[in-house]
């Protein structure tokens, strides 16, 4: 047999694909535990199971209903949504380097969010909602900018560009004049969970169930757009339509995340991305790859940097981007 | 199914490609278009296709306006492999027939039907890749990549297919591979077949009509025998040519050089 056939027969069977699958859930429910489990009072795993059951006879009830449970639920949240934004956008920008970033949603979230902080003090809990209507306008005026005759990938990463360094002049500008009032900012900028509980959890659940579970539908579109626009339209598929609505759904999902922490990094990126190596390119299972291997890095990361450096809390946001940086030069170096 | 264009006009910018063109794709036919580089063979075919639909004048498939008919709907009786295709890295080829089941398909219905599985079947033995079909596209020789591809655009069971330089970067054993097989479509399962060819003598030796493409327009359609003469060599590629006889009785054009400016 020749080395082509022995790399050909090496194809990722159905078997092995599931077990990937099964092992990343496994390790969401790690990153999950460990995150309730962990932090200044430890709480016994046996009594997590208890609570989760609803039967309230521990001594860290409180702490675990009111402050370590919502965070987690946060976190992992968050993991899905960024890592499932990611996965969409690679494939149909026919990019490897897409993320969240690259349709504006950190630049456009990053000017509002920053804006309400320094201009309007006092206002917090206008951060989110302006965040997310920053994200969103950012995201739709690139796909405007980036339209002529149809979306072609590389007019709107080169439009996100463009408008997110228009942008983020505006988030300089705000940062200096506003010096004295700059680190609430700063940690926003980072991204963190430090102090989420459930009126966020409730703010980002329903875009995780509704984004993940219209990717999915999608899946069979993301796989055809994966070979390119000439065939997906030989192929019978309105492949501008197709592409606006999964935009969408990755501009949604990604909008309600950063609102919620902020502008975590990374993850966007380099989840899919580790995710794909492991399971393939077949978006039918990358998508939930992608979404559990998220909420595990997330829980993990975050359970980390609360903890390493106790009593100090880390920004999830730093631990992630030292993590993720030389893991993806890994993967660069690896792939290409 | 025939495909007739009627007044055909496109521009792209500033520039026009074609200029009302007039050509016809005959039922059960294998059309060969041909032409030099930049005459517009490529922007034909992908209005003929349906993927380039900023024209003016009609094209009309079995007497339906292309513009009339959904783009499912098109991709169920058309297939069209254009140049230079890729797919993710480990693509089974299997995986790959498989999406063109797409058309058959809907956003909630994605299941394999008994029909889904046989189309694909076909489509793999037609090609001859039973054997490949857990191999990655990636891992296959150029030829064996390309059937693999013409397998995909079978599987779509298409009444007429398109093919753009269906043997570019191809050697010569897989060229004649790759001709067989639209040979066979035609013949056998009476397909429509229309391809933009490079070689004068695949032209020659299988195609029923040639239709060639000169400064946006049609210069010459007709039979192989009547159209491809060296005269028409020389009057659309500047080429010298003669036209000789092999032992089966076969013709061959073989090119002696360029004529003078």
């Amino acid at each position: 047999m020749t080395k082509a056939a022995v790399q050909g027969d090496n194809s990722i069977g159905k078997l092995r694909r599931i077990s990937i699958l099964v092992i990343f859930a496994a390790l969401a429910c790690l990153g999950i535990l460990l995150s309730i489990m962990k932090g200044s009072v430890e709480v016994p795993a046996a009594e997590i199971i208890q609570a989760l059951l609803g039967r309230m006879t521990g001594s860290h009830d409180q702490i675990i209903q009111n402050i370590r449970l919502p965070r987690t639920i946060v976190a992992a949240l968050v993991g899905i949504n960024l890592s499932l934004s990611g996965a969409i956008l690679q494939a149909i920008m026919k990019n490897p380097l897409a993320d969240p970033h690259i349709i504006g949603i950190s630049s456009g979230a990053g000017l509002t969010g920053i804006m309400v902080m320094l201009l309007l003090p006092g206002y917090e809990y206008l951060v989110t909602p302006a965040a997310f209507a920053g994200a969103m306008g950012a995201a739709v005026c690139i796909y405007i900018l980036a339209w002529k005759n149809g979306i072609r990938p590389i007019r709107m990463i080169l439009a996100g560009v463009a408008v997110s360094a228009f942008l983020g002049a505006g988030i300089s500008a705000l940062m200096i004049f506003y010096s004295d009032r700059v680190h609430g900012a700063l940690m926003w900028m980072v991204g963190g969970l430090s102090a989420r509980s459930w009126p966020q959890v409730e703010m980002i659940w329903p875009y995780t169930l509704a984004g993940f579970l219209l990717a999915v539908l999608g899946s069979r579109h993301i796989n055809v757009l994966q070979l390119g626009d000439e065939i997906a339209k030989g192929l019978g598929m309105r492949v501008e339509l197709v592409r606006l609505l999964l935009t969408a759904v990755a501009a949604l999902l990604a909008a309600s995340a950063v609102s919620v922490v902020g502008l975590l990094g990374f993850v966007g990126l380099i989840v899919p991305h580790a995710a794909r190596l492991l399971i393939g390119s077949d978006y039918r299972y990358l998508l939930p790859a992608s979404a559990l291997l998220g909420a595990a890095v997330v829980t993990l990361s975050d359970t980390f940097a609360r903890t390493a450096f106790a009593p100090t809390e880390l920004p999830v946001g730093i631990l992630m981007a030292v993590l993720g940086a030389p893991f993806f030069l890994f993967l660069l170096r690896r792939e290409m | 199914m025939a495909l007739i264009a009627k007044g055909l006009t496109v521009q792209l910018g500033h520039k026009t490609i074609l200029q009302k063109v007039d050509a016809s794709f005959a039922d059960g036919k294998r059309t060969a278009i041909i032409g030099p580089n930049g005459a517009g063979k490529s922007t034909l075919l992908k209005v003929l296709a349906g993927l380039n639909d900023k024209y003016t004048g009609t094209v009309a498939l079995e007497g339906r306006d292309l513009r009339q008919i959904s783009r499912p709907q098109l991709a169920r009786q058309l297939a069209i492999l254009p140049q230079g295709m890729t797919a993710p890295p480990d693509t089974t080829v299997r995986q790959l027939v498989d999406y063109g089941r797409f058309p058959y398909r809907s956003w909630l219905h994605g299941s394999n039907t008994q029909e889904d599985r046989e189309a694909v079947e076909w489509a793999l033995s037609v090609t001859q890749l039973q054997a490949f079909q857990e191999r990655q596209v990636t891992s296959l020789s150029g030829g064996e990549r390309q059937r693999a591809w013409i397998a995909m655009a079978l599987a779509q069971q298409p009444k007429v297919l398109l093919l753009d330089e269906p043997t570019t970067y191809l050697d010569i054993s897989h060229q004649l591979e790759v001709m067989q097989i639209i040979k066979k479509l035609q013949q056998q399962y009476g397909m429509t077949v229309i391809m933009v060819l490079h070689d004068i003598n695949h032209a020659l030796q299988y195609a029923d009509e040639i239709v060639v493409v000169k400064n946006k327009g049609i210069f010459a359609q007709g039979k192989p025998v009547e159209v491809l003469t060296p005269e028409m060599l020389a009057a659309v590629f500047g080429v010298q040519a003669e036209l000789l006889r092999s032992s089966d009785g076969r013709l061959v054009l073989a090119p002696m050089g360029i004529t003078a400016p």
